[in-house]
């Protein structure tokens, strides 16, 4: 399990596999203004990128590995 | 002008392949099955032969295993096209006498570079 | 409508009512075999043609029928009543989708999940899971764009290019025109909306891709309500820009290659300045200055004036952006003046136009287009590579004609587009060859020589020139197809027109390059020496059949009486015999090696025995480019390491020993090589102290060599030549001996082995030399014919001196010894009837046959009946019960069939 989830941040760590992604939508449901960390991801499934983009969720922390932070950043930032 | 012998009982698959060929220049027969394709070849010289496997009467290998001892066609080149993509399939082919395999249905870039390859397509 | 739906919806609706009928009928033959195959050929024609559509629902539903049909077929299951009608509502929903798709040219929008549905169910029936079938599904609606619009190759730069950072498109753009391999590829991916079922991670898959410098990420569809979003479907796609040679890319995304397209983008159209136009001055007068610059090749004060002007400028500039353009074309190595302008033209005009928009010459337009690729060369590849299985496959009797004409063909058509007309000839002799025996494996050896050639020789070079063209002349149909002819299109050929110029110019060179590369190879071509044995053993077989000839033409005249005919034939003989001779020789002369090679070892050697020995001694070598066979040249470096060795331990004395003789205090070693016709003379000089007759004469004496009488009567030479004796040298008397004599008789058989002949003679107190006579060549012997109580023997031409005749009376008698005085010389004789212990009497003749051979350095007579012609021949070794018999050196085949025994004439001395 990578993601914990906390009142209003979800931090997500390591590698996101595509079991968390459905978790990590409900929770997003749960909580339309909560924001996620990002510091210790190391990989996200598709399928978890694509529950980012769908609600574009704010991003809290941006992951301290930069190779992954710019893709996502030019990923998420563009898609809003 | 290059001639190909398109043997299919899909009509479809046929016109599609058809299609293919005329855009690049190729005179297209057609037929239906292995004993339809064993007669037009026999009346006519073609340059290849694209053939189905499955087919009524007489099936891709059969045909391909009687063409490859008469000897008016047994050196023309044969593409087996097919939808299985198993290695045993394509060894089956090849066993029969095909020269090459395709798996159905084939991209039109993929199919036309390797007919024209096939086909001796030279330059002018 | 489309034609090509349009005969799908006919051809399907027959193949509906046709399965539809079958399964009915099979209600009451549930194993009629026949029924089966027809219902399931039905079936699957249905599945091959949907394929070329964008109807994932329908091809997935009648998948998954065919797959179920095909586990019946092979009677691994048998269909119920209840599967049967499973089965009819399939086709029932099949039919339904076929009437929308009439109407609508699509599916209902349910489609997915109601044929996901039924697919899940059919495929229930056979324990098998669904997920199988989803991989060939996909993108269908890619091969179904391509197949109507004929639309197949990338055209033109897409807009999303822009969207890419310029500093990244630069360092691809330097990446691609650098390397020869590297090929800018764009991929459009897009995933399978179920792909996530199947295993696939789809932004791994790009993460991973070889060569990656950019992805961008879009949806698919709008995402719609989040309550909504279904996770597990992928919604989205990818764009990738890859810098890679185009194979490895392809072969990277093999398994999800329904799910991409890949287009080849030239370097050029990666140019793509974007940003906001600037109005500062400072542009315009770089304009007029870097004009100039340009204008006069000064690529180095352009560089100087970008160089600043780049950095110090808003990167968010129009004006930077083709800067930094510039720059990128200035520090690649291939300078392209006409884009350079069009760059320095669009920091003037805020908008970049590519150069080959603003030209419209037809000269231009006629020039072959040539577009990079080695997909090209890697489909020739793959096609020949199919061929090389194929060729290895077992192959029935009946189809191999059909199976190396037809594999023949396409290499035929093949390598005339790889590199011409050059390996045709060799094609059609090896596939005769095949034909002749019946087997594939000429024609696979071959083409896996060439295969190999063409992959090492960097096959995406020259021999990818002549591809390129030849899809250059297909995409020019397709040009022209394409009606329209749109002018976009038609620049896009004029720009490759004349990219092809510059890369034409570069690979020009390169093939230059090749050809200089392949004249060094040829000097220096290795090959397994097994091969030049195999051709020397023809060789040989050739020359014995050669002599078959006289003999034919004798029993033309003689036998048949056709005197012209054996004119003839005998004219025939002796055009043969030359080229014969003259191939004999060439082959001779690729086995001939320097002595040299034997040779430079000994300076070593001397070297370092003589500092060993306290000995001062000089090595002189001469006559090094002397060549022989290589054989006869590896059969001298035992012997010779054997006599330099003694030389060097008894023959050259100490410096005290030799100044005190009154000599040079340095001694001298010669090797000295003289190539005498057909042979090849080796001598060992040195000028040391020699041999003592006398020692040798009382050691042979001792060790029971020679009789009492014969240690009298024995010549000094005579006595010298003894070293060779066997017995005589050994361990402890060679410190006795004050000379030579260790292991000489040793020296002597590998000589005689390799077909030459060891002589020594020797002056006290001066020094010795040994002379080796080898023939040039193992191979082919030259033997004199002679007649022997009616039966003929071969006797090697070099072990004879001379044939002489002589009248009976000349022979004189020596107590029980015959002999003759030829040219003031007693030379002994022996009767060869006698040697071969033949009990017949010769008739008495009054003129006598005699060979003089050379036995351990003196001459002798032997006597035979009558001597017959000299032929060439090949020497094959006696084996079995005949091999015991040393006196026979072997044997050969004549022309006439008659097997002749080759005598050895030392060895028949010996037993005397």
């Amino acid at each position: 399990m990578s993601v914990a989830f906390k009142k209003t941040i979800a931090l997500l760590e390591g590698e996101c596999s595509i079991e968390d992604s459905e978790e990590l939508l409900n929770w997003i449901l749960l909580n339309p203004k909560g924001k996620l960390n990002l510091k210790k991801l190391s990989y996200l499934h598709t399928a978890v990128l694509q529950v980012l983009m769908a609600s574009q969720v704010k991003i809290s922390i941006w992951p301290s590995d930069t190779k992954i932070a710019s893709w996502l950043q030019a990923i998420l930032l563009e898609s809003k | 002008m290059k001639k190909i012998l398109i043997v299919d009982d899909a009509m479809t698959v046929r016109m599609y392949h058809r299609q293919l060929m005329e855009s690049m220049g190729f005179e297209v027969t057609e037929a239906e099955n292995g004993i339809e394709a064993l007669e037009k070849g026999m009346s006519d010289t073609f340059d290849l032969f694209l053939v189905d496997v499955n087919m009524p009467k007489m099936d891709g290998y059969r045909f391909v295993e009687e063409m490859r001892q008469i000897p008016e066609l047994q050196s023309i080149p044969v593409v087996m096209v097919s939808t299985e993509e198993e290695e045993s399939d394509k060894e089956k082919a090849y066993l029969a006498g095909a020269n090459f395999y395709l798996v159905k249905p084939a991209k039109p870039d993929e199919l036309k570079d390797y007919v024209a390859l096939l086909i001796g397509d030279e330059v002018a | 409508m489309d034609p090509m739906l349009e005969s799908f919806i006919q051809e399907s609706r027959d193949n509906l009512e046709a399965a539809a009928k079958c399964f009915l009928d099979l209600e009451n033959k549930p194993d009629d075999q026949e029924l089966l195959n027809d219902l399931f050929r039905s079936i699957h024609t249905m599945k091959g043609s949907s394929g070329l559509f964008d109807i994932g629902a329908f091809t997935r539903v009648v998948h998954a029928a065919e797959d179920v049909l095909d586990i019946v077929r092979e009677g691994k299951y048998s269909l119920t009543s209840d599967d049967i009608d499973l089965f009819l509502d399939s086709l029932d929903l099949a039919g339904a989708w076929i009437d929308q798709l009439e109407s609508s040219e699509q599916l209902p929008d349910d489609a997915d999940s109601v044929g996901h549905e039924i697919a899940e169910k059919l495929r229930g029936l056979i324990g098998q899971e669904i997920k199988k079938s989803v991989v060939k599904v996909e993108d269908s609606k890619q091969i179904n764009s391509h197949a109507v619009t004929k639309k197949d190759d990338f055209d033109d730069t897409p807009d999303w290019i822009t969207n890419i950072d310029q500093s990244q498109l630069q360092k691809v753009y330097k990446l691609c025109v650098q390397s020869d391999n590297k090929i800018a590829v764009i991929v459009n991916y897009r995933p399978d909306k179920q792909c996530f079922f199947n295993g696939d991670d789809p932004l791994l898959t790009v993460l991973n891709a070889v060569g990656l410098h950019w992805f961008s990420v879009e949806k698919k569809e709008d995402w719609g309500e989040l309550e909504s979003l279904d996770p597990f479907q992928c919604n989205i796609n990818f764009k990738l820009l890859i810098a890679a040679d185009i194979t490895e890319v392809k072969q990277y995304f093999r398994y999800i290659i329904e799910q991409v397209d890949i287009f080849r983008i030239e370097p050029k159209q990666l140019i793509r300045p974007v940003g906001e136009h600037s109005t500062n001055d400072t542009y315009q007068l770089f304009v007029s200055e870097g004009l100039a610059a340009l204008e006069n090749n000064d690529y180095e004060s352009l560089k100087r004036l970008v160089m600043p002007l780049h950095e110090i400028g808003n990167a968010t500039l129009f004006q930077t952006a083709c800067l930094g353009w510039i720059r990128t074309l200035l520090e690649s190595d291939v300078q392209d003046d006409s884009l350079l302008k069009s760059l320095i033209d669009a920091v003037r005009q805020g908008e970049y136009l590519s150069p080959s928009l603003t030209l419209d010459k037809p000269s231009e337009q006629s020039k072959t287009m040539i577009e990079p690729s080695n997909k090209l060369s890697a489909s020739s590849i793959n096609i020949l590579k199919t061929q090389l299985k194929i060729l290895e496959m077992p192959c029935p009797s009946s189809l191999l004609v059909g199976r190396v004409l037809s594999t023949q063909k396409i290499m035929q058509r093949l390598f005339k587009t790889i590199d011409g007309d050059k390996k045709l000839a060799d094609l059609d002799s090896v596939s005769k060859q095949c034909l002749a025996t019946s087997k594939c494996d000429k024609l696979h050896d071959f083409l896996a020589e060439c295969l190999e050639q063409y992959e090492n020789n960097n096959p995406s070079e020259p021999s990818q020139k002549q591809n390129d063209i030849s899809i250059s002349k297909d995409q020019a149909k397709v040009t022209a197809v394409k009606a329209e002819g749109k002018l976009i299109e038609r620049t896009q050929d004029l720009k490759s027109g004349e990219r092809s110029g510059i890369k034409y110019g570069r690979r020009a060179g390169d093939i230059v390059d090749e050809v200089d590369n392949t004249k060094h190879q040829i000097k220096t071509l290795r090959v397994d020496q097994e091969r030049i044995d195999s051709l020397m053993d023809l060789m040989g077989e050739l020359v014995v059949a050669k002599n078959a000839m006289p003999y034919l033409a004798k029993r033309a005249q003689e036998e048949f009486g056709v005197r012209e005919l054996a004119k003839e034939i005998q004219s025939q003989y002796a055009v043969i015999n030359r080229l014969s001779e003259e191939l004999q020789s060439t082959v001779m002369g690729i086995r001939m090696v320097p002595v040299s090679s034997v040779f430079q070892r000994f300076p070593r050697l001397v070297r370092d025995l003589s500092k060993r020995l306290e000995k001062n001694i000089q090595l002189v070598l001469e006559g090094e480019e002397t060549e022989a066979d290589k054989n006869v040249i590896e059969s001298l470096a035992d012997p010779l390491i054997h006599m330099v060795r003694n030389s060097l331990d008894h023959g050259l004395e100490t410096p005290q020993e030799r100044i005190a003789a009154g000599k040079n205090e340095q001694g001298r070693l010669t090797l000295k090589a003289t190539p005498m016709d057909d042979q090849v003379l080796i001598e060992i000089i040195d000028d040391g102290k020699g041999i003592d007759p006398n020692i040798i004469k009382q050691k042979a004496y001792e060790k029971g060599i020679i009789s009492e009488i014969q240690l009298d009567e024995i010549s000094d030479q005579a006595a010298v030549n003894l070293i060779f004796a066997a017995g005589l040298s050994s361990k402890e008397s060679a410190s006795d001996l004050s000379g030579r004599g260790v292991g000489m008789d040793v020296v002597r058989s590998a000589v005689e082995d390799a077909g030459g002949q060891v002589s020594v003679t020797s002056v006290l107190g001066k020094g010795t030399r040994v002379g080796l006579t080898l023939p040039l060549t193992m191979a082919v012997a030259r033997v004199m014919m002679i007649d022997v109580d009616q039966q003929t023997y071969g006797i090697s031409m070099e072990n004879i001196r001379e044939t002489v005749r002589v009248s009976a009376d000349n022979i004189t008698r020596i107590k029980h010894n015959e002999a003759i005085v030829l040219r003031d010389k007693l030379i002994p004789l022996l009767r060869m009837r006698d040697l071969l212990g033949l009990q017949t009497r010769a008739k008495q003749q009054t003129e006598l046959s005699i060979l003089i051979v050379e036995y351990n350095g003196a001459e002798i007579g032997l006597i035979i009946d009558n001597f017959l012609e000299g032929i060439d021949i090949i020497q094959k070794p006696l084996d079995g019960v005949m091999g015991a018999f040393p006196i026979y050196a072997g044997a050969t085949l004549l022309g006439d069939g008659r097997v002749l025994l080759i005598l050895n004439v030392l060895e028949l001395l010996k037993c005397r």
